[in-house]
């Protein structure tokens, strides 16, 4: 564990280290962006290919439970944002409680699309040569619920690590590992939670509101 | 080194007034995006609907993120990669929008059904997109 006002010998000062520490996830968020961003570019293609397939699927997608969907990371967003300013205010039980509504409205996202899912699959709009949905049959409208499983489904996977994350934040902040001094780990695991969010945010209306 | 250091550590990015404020901001963003996808703009719909997913992104990256609070290399990693990606888009897109006609699937039909259950399209019969005339 480590002492809550210490830093690394090589950063001679805390803010150095806190600094160093925040460019690495900024580099890594980077990385992120371009991630999503190759399945973005591969949506405008298609989307710009096969409008018509695009409309039509997308009408069959649940628009309010994107918009609730959204709603629910939005406000996890806040509760972090929360965290933070608790954390350096030196209020750690606070701070690790707001986290912990972070983590609960994470794990009711991750529900509610699991639900979500269950229904596509029974209707069989399902990605690739899997697709069996009768309502639309135009040729792209496979490749909309491809790229509706792809993207969602990175995004699930991100959203599965940033609850981790925000758990292990949590705990750290209940146990009182960190003071107003030194909370890197929520600084950093909270910006990571924030591009979960903004990601979603723009998937948002490409998913979701694409045939209403 | 970001110079007013100790005065953000007493304080968020934003500050408890404006994080309340920002959140319910971006709830009114969020039920304006789904209200107005059933208003049909047309072809503004796309536009619209990004233009206030930028808003609503950029408020949560400049003070939940605290990109207001970072100097340097700390402040152009993201926009940089966001650059990155517009440029991705912009070319991959120049090249599908300038592509022959008979290229491109023709984006408003045709409702036909999907190719593993359509029947055979019998041999000698037109194409369906138009080729261009010599």
């Amino acid at each position: 564990m480590a002492e809550t006002t210490s830093h690394q010998e090589q950063f001679g000062t805390p803010e150095a280290q806190r600094e160093a520490a925040q460019l690495g996830m900024w580099i890594f968020l980077g990385t992120e962006i371009l991630l999503f961003g190759g399945l973005f570019v591969a949506y405008a293609e298609y989307r710009m290919l096969f409008g018509r397939a695009f409309r039509a699927a997308g009408s069959h997608v649940i628009a309010w439970l994107g918009m609730v969907l959204t709603l629910v990371l939005i406000t996890s967003s806040w509760f972090a944002a929360r965290a933070v300013r608790l954390a350096r205010q030196g209020q750690l039980s606070a701070s690790a409680r707001s986290l912990v509504g972070t983590l609960l409205l994470g794990v009711s996202f991750l529900v509610l699309h699991v639900l979500e899912y269950a229904h596509h699959a029974g209707e069989g709009a399902l990605p690739g040569a899997w697709y069996r949905f009768a309502e639309v049959t135009q040729p792209g409208a496979s490749l909309f619920f491809t790229l509706y499983y792809l993207m969602t489904g990175l995004h699930m996977l991100h959203v599965t690590v940033g609850v981790g994350v925000i758990g292990w934040v949590a705990w750290g902040a209940s146990r009182g590992r960190y003071s107003a001094a030194w909370h890197t780990p929520v600084e950093v695991g909270t910006m990571y939670w924030h591009l979960v969010d903004i990601i979603w945010i723009f998937l948002f209306p490409l998913l979701y509101l694409v045939g209403q | 080194m970001s110079a007013p250091l100790s005065a953000q550590l007493t304080r968020g990015p934003a500050g408890a007034g404006a994080e309340l404020l920002i959140w319910i901001v971006l709830t009114a963003l969020t039920l304006a995006t789904w209200g107005l996808a059933y208003v049909h703009l047309g072809v503004l719909q796309l536009p619209v609907a990004l233009a206030i997913a930028v808003a609503k992104g950029s408020l949560v990256a400049i003070y939940f993120m605290g990109l207001i609070e970072q100097r340097g290399t700390r402040r152009l990693a993201v926009p940089l990669a966001i650059a990155m990606l517009l440029l991705l888009l912009g070319l991959t897109l120049f090249d599908v929008g300038t592509r022959f006609a008979s290229v491109n699937p023709d984006p408003d039909g045709p409702s036909s059904i999907a190719p593993e259950r359509a029947p055979r399209r019998d041999v000698g019969a037109p194409l369906p997109h138009r080729l261009p005339e010599p």
